[in-house]
């Protein structure tokens, strides 16, 4: 079990320095900020100044590490648009998407879930059919012109909710709606075809031959043993959710740090974009780990092959 | 005595013959849809700039025209033009030719790197395995959208660049897909007498274990395709694309986001096409696996 837990972090902390790497050098491949961010027509010793300021005459093996060294003391930097630490610049917008990402999986999740359910059990028939129209739609909509659609309908055309920016809850039902809907076709499949092969097990039968409630025997017995290929999707979904993130709080223009890293990547700002990569792919390997591990807990039959 | 070594090619054969026995469940409408886009696709040369305005024609006379039945709708553009007066149905044809070529050159690029680092990781086993395998793990944890997006854009948006940071972000599914299965078909008799015969590594590679994992591969790709459409129209959204002005139906959607309210059709056309051609090409995909491998449910 203990060599198990090690190795899992050893690996997690691996692929986290792999990350690090990747999105340092990707960043500086080609054209330095000076570029995007100084006129056309800025003086070379201004430009050598410029970069002389960020570091960014050095080596770049050098840049790196001095980079990564205080990155791992919890200081990335100075951002070189807004010229403030990127840890305060990332704080308040993690924040916000992170209310938005809330909204949305809670939505994801209510709807998803019975959904999903009604559908394994009345395979074939009318709620299965809307609940897998549902989650086609989900799937095969690009979040970003789900948003706009849902703009011009409520927004532009009915005027009953606010296009962009944020504030009032009113602000959060068409994003939350936008990104709820992508998430939920999955869960939704995920959740069917896992019910689908719980309704066959043995357990199910013998909880129906002891005369259990139908009601009982769905809700309780069978769903919570459903749950658990589910939770395994929290990783993944996680995934999914920065990635309708960038394009829906672009649409919407939501403070959040998809529209932060979208506007850093146009400006070249450096800091800015190796900051929120880190710290994304960091809530991704953590969480994965933390269902690597808590899956023994949900899992008995688990837990016992590995030991 | 002779001993013929058949390599197990019935196995493909069979499939063949399972696919016309579920011809019947075909999904029609589907299939109608990808038929139609694929060959508009490929002729929206001949159309464009014959029947039809060039994609890049510009037309200061008909700026916003609407699409066609509403008032001030003009029949020479059935879908309406853009803030140029160019012609939106033409814009959309090409736009789905860049939009498509992107994402099978895509999937066609991943699909043949995963397979083969599959196969090298499991026939050979040991330190190759381990490395391959951890690349995959690191490749499916990262958040591979942003990595494009970091990607594309540092790097200038071309053509090729997106078809090989979409190949970037597909290839390790390939990969744990067809490692698993060669697991398990390594330690088939076929295999062992193959070996007895005295074939090279490659052979069996090639002649022996690959033909019994193409239905899994190309189950795969069909059902990667959707995917691929809609990463490539988000990445043309945020303009890191196939760059302007050539049309993606991506940027088609970018354009009329910023006239939403007086010209919606810019947007709207474009996002149904992108729609429609998802949902088909997700049901078809549904269609294949069940149709060459029903095991692969878990997809």
């Amino acid at each position: 079990m203990w060599t198990f837990l090690l190795t899992r972090v050893l690996q997690a902390l691996f692929t986290l320095w792999v990350v690090s790497v990747l999105v340092f050098f990707a960043a500086r491949l080609t054209g330095s900020p000076d570029l995007a961010l100084l006129p056309p027509d800025a003086l070379p010793e201004h430009r050598q100044a410029f970069q002389q300021a960020y570091g960014l005459d050095k080596p770049v093996l050098v840049q790196y590490w001095r980079w990564i060294s205080r990155a791992v003391q919890g200081d990335l930097g100075q951002g070189i648009q807004h010229k403030i630490a990127v840890s305060e610049l990332i704080g308040p917008r993690l924040v916000n998407s992170l209310k938005l990402a809330t909204v949305a999986i809670t939505l994801a999740v209510c709807l998803a879930l019975p959904l999903g359910v009604v559908a394994a059990v009345q395979r074939g028939r009318l709620w299965d059919r809307i609940a897998m129209g549902i989650g086609l739609g989900g799937q095969s909509m690009p979040s970003f012109w789900l948003a706009l659609m849902l703009v011009l309908v409520f927004a532009v055309w009915l005027r009953v909710l606010p296009a962009t920016g944020m504030g009032t809850w009113k602000h959060f039902i068409l994003p939350g709606v936008t990104m709820g809907w992508f998430i939920s076709a999955g869960i939704m499949r995920l959740v069917r075809s896992s019910m689908l092969e719980v309704l066959d097990a043995d357990f199910v039968k013998l909880a129906r031959l002891k005369g259990l409630a139908e009601r009982s025997v769905i809700w309780k017995h069978a769903l919570l043993n459903a749950c658990i290929p589910v939770v395994t999707f929290v990783g993944f979904m996680f995934g999914i959710i920065i990635a309708s993130s960038i394009t829906t709080e672009t649409v919407f223009v939501w403070p959040g740090l998809g529209r932060l890293v979208f506007e850093a990547l146009m400006a070249r700002d450096f800091p800015v974009i190796q900051g929120v990569v880190l710290i994304w792919s960091t809530l991704i390997i953590v969480l994965n780990l933390c269902v690597d591990l808590t899956y023994g807990l949900l899992d008995p039959r688990v837990r016992l092959i590995r030991s | 005595m002779q001993i013929t070594l058949r390599p197990p090619f019935g196995h493909v054969k069979l499939s063949l013959r399972r696919v016309a026995a579920a011809f019947p469940r075909l999904p029609k409408l589907s299939a109608a849809v990808i038929l139609a886009v694929v060959l508009t696709a490929a002729g929206a040369g001949l159309l464009t700039g014959r029947v039809l305005p060039a994609a890049n024609q510009i037309d200061l006379r008909f700026r916003y025209a609407p699409p066609w039945p509403l008032a001030g709708s003009s029949l020479a553009h059935l879908l309406g033009t853009d803030r140029l007066g160019r012609d939106l149905l033409s814009r959309m044809l090409v736009g789905g030719q860049n939009s498509l070529s992107v994402a099978l050159m895509a999937i066609v690029f991943a699909a043949a790197v995963g397979t083969c680092l599959g196969l090298v990781a499991g026939y050979l086993g040991g330190w190759v395995d381990s490395l391959i395998m951890r690349c995959v793990d690191i490749m499916m944890s990262i958040p591979a959208i942003l990595v494009a997006l970091v990607f594309v854009v540092t790097i200038g948006a071309s053509f090729a660049m997106v078809v090989a940071t979409l190949a970037l972000l597909l290839w390790a599914q390939y990969t744990r897909l067809v490692r698993g299965q060669v697991l398990s078909i390594k330690e088939r008799d076929f295999v062992a007498l193959a070996h007895v015969a005295g074939s090279s590594t490659r052979r069996i590679l090639v002649v022996h274990i690959f033909p019994n994992l193409v239905n899994s591969v190309v189950v795969l790709a069909t059902l990667q395709i959707g995917w691929g459409i809609v990463v490539e129209s988000a990445l043309s959204f945020l303009g890191a694309g196939v760059p302007p002005p050539a049309p993606t139906w991506g940027n088609l959607v970018a354009e009329g986001r910023d006239v939403l309210d007086q010209a919606w059709w810019i947007a709207v056309c474009p996002g149904l096409a992108i729609m429609l051609v998802v949902l088909s090409f997700n049901l078809f995909g549904d269609w294949v696996r069940d149709a060459l491998d029903p095991t692969l449910r878990q997809l």
